[in-house]
Parts: structure tokens; sequence; C-alpha cells
């Protein structure tokens, strides 16, 4: 009944998200959080992406009163245009963190100094989240 | 609303002199930000400088 009605409610989306590292609720990131931070060396770009996370996701949130999302962290996404970015700290046994290039909005495009409205910035991680609406899980 | 990035930021090394041979010269800062995965253009090719710190350009020329 579960996979029924979750299947229903999937929409489509533009982006392919690819090789799935994590899954976590929001309301027990912390936790999750600082038991993954044990697991690597504190100057690796993934440790310093994880102190980084909760911080943001917080804020990304902090508009919502819920906090029944599921989020889950991917290494790599395509784009529209076919592009791949990677965010991974094994990726063949190599970290690969892609550069992008990001189109700024437009009304923000005075604060900042841009490249002709782009700005660039280093993916740490990719992720897709999902709001979990507990009364599905009730049978 | 539901493809979201994680982004360290980067930023202009110099304020009074922003490209180098038309490429923007730039610097890793600690600023991150969540942004939607629709807000991202293109992968960019960013090369360090050689025997500098923090110190980057981005590759306009060859990809």
């Amino acid at each position: 009944m579960l996979s029924s009605k979750l299947k229903n409610s999937k929409t489509i989306n533009p982006f392919k998200f690819t090789n799935l590292i994590w899954t976590f609720g929001l309301n027990n990131a912390q936790e999750f959080i600082d038991h993954r931070l044990k697991n690597y060396r504190p100057n690796s770009k993934i440790y310093s992406g994880l102190e980084h996370l909760l911080e943001y996701l917080t804020i990304y949130f902090s508009s919502t009163n819920q906090n029944n999302y599921i989020i889950n962290i991917y290494s790599s996404v395509t784009l529209e245009n076919g592009s791949i970015i990677r965010a991974t700290d094994n990726f063949y046994g190599k970290a690969w963190y892609s550069n992008v290039a990001v189109a700024m909005d437009s009304e923000e495009l005075f604060e900042y100094l841009t490249d002709k409205g782009i700005c660039y910035g280093q993916v740490q991680y990719l992720l897709y989240f999902f709001f979990l609406d507990f009364k599905i899980l009730i049978f | 609303m539901d493809n979201l990035a994680l982004i360290r930021w980067y930023d202009f090394k110099s304020k009074r002199n922003q490209y180098h041979y038309g490429c923007p010269r730039l610097k890793l800062t600690e600023l991150y930000n969540i942004v939607n995965v629709e807000a991202i253009k293109n992968n960019v090719h960013i090369i360090p400088r050689f025997d500098k710190t923090n110190d980057y350009l981005v590759n306009k020329y060859i990809f």
C-alpha cells in the first residue's frame, strides 16, 4: 500500500540524481551527521562539508514548520543540458567536487560582483528531499 | 524546489583586477549556500594558478 501511494505521488524530475550515498530524516539529521563525522579525517572536504550541511539545511527549512523531510544525498546529478555534476569523495578512488557556474537571481545581481550574472562555486553536496506524509504510513 | 546543492562559493580574488587574460580570477571562500539545482547552468573548469595559494582562473578558452 505504501509503495503504491508513493508511486502515484511521484512527479517527473528533470534532473537525474544517481548514486545514493546517504538518506536521513531532517529531524534526526544532527545525530546522523555527528555519527558520520567520526568516519572522516577532520581536514577532508567531506568533513568540512558535513559540518556546514546541517547549518544550511536548518536555515533552508526554517521557514517551514514541518520537519518530516527525508533527505537523500547523491554523488552525481545530470543537468538538463547533459552535464554531469559530481560531489563525491570517491569517484574511482579520487575525490571529485565539480566547479559550477550558477546563474544569480536578477534581484540579487546588484549585491554581488558577478561575471555577467554568473557566480562560481564548488559543489559540496547534492541533495534531493521529499516530504514524508505520515498519514500514508497509517494502514 | 526538491533538488538542491550545497555550494561553496568562489569570489573574485581582487576587486580591482577581476579578470586575467579575459578569465575571472577567483579565490575559494568559506561561504556556503544551498541553491536549487535549476540555478546551476554548467560545469566549469577552474584551475589553480601555479605557485600561488587560493588563486584560481576560470578556463574560458579550452574546455
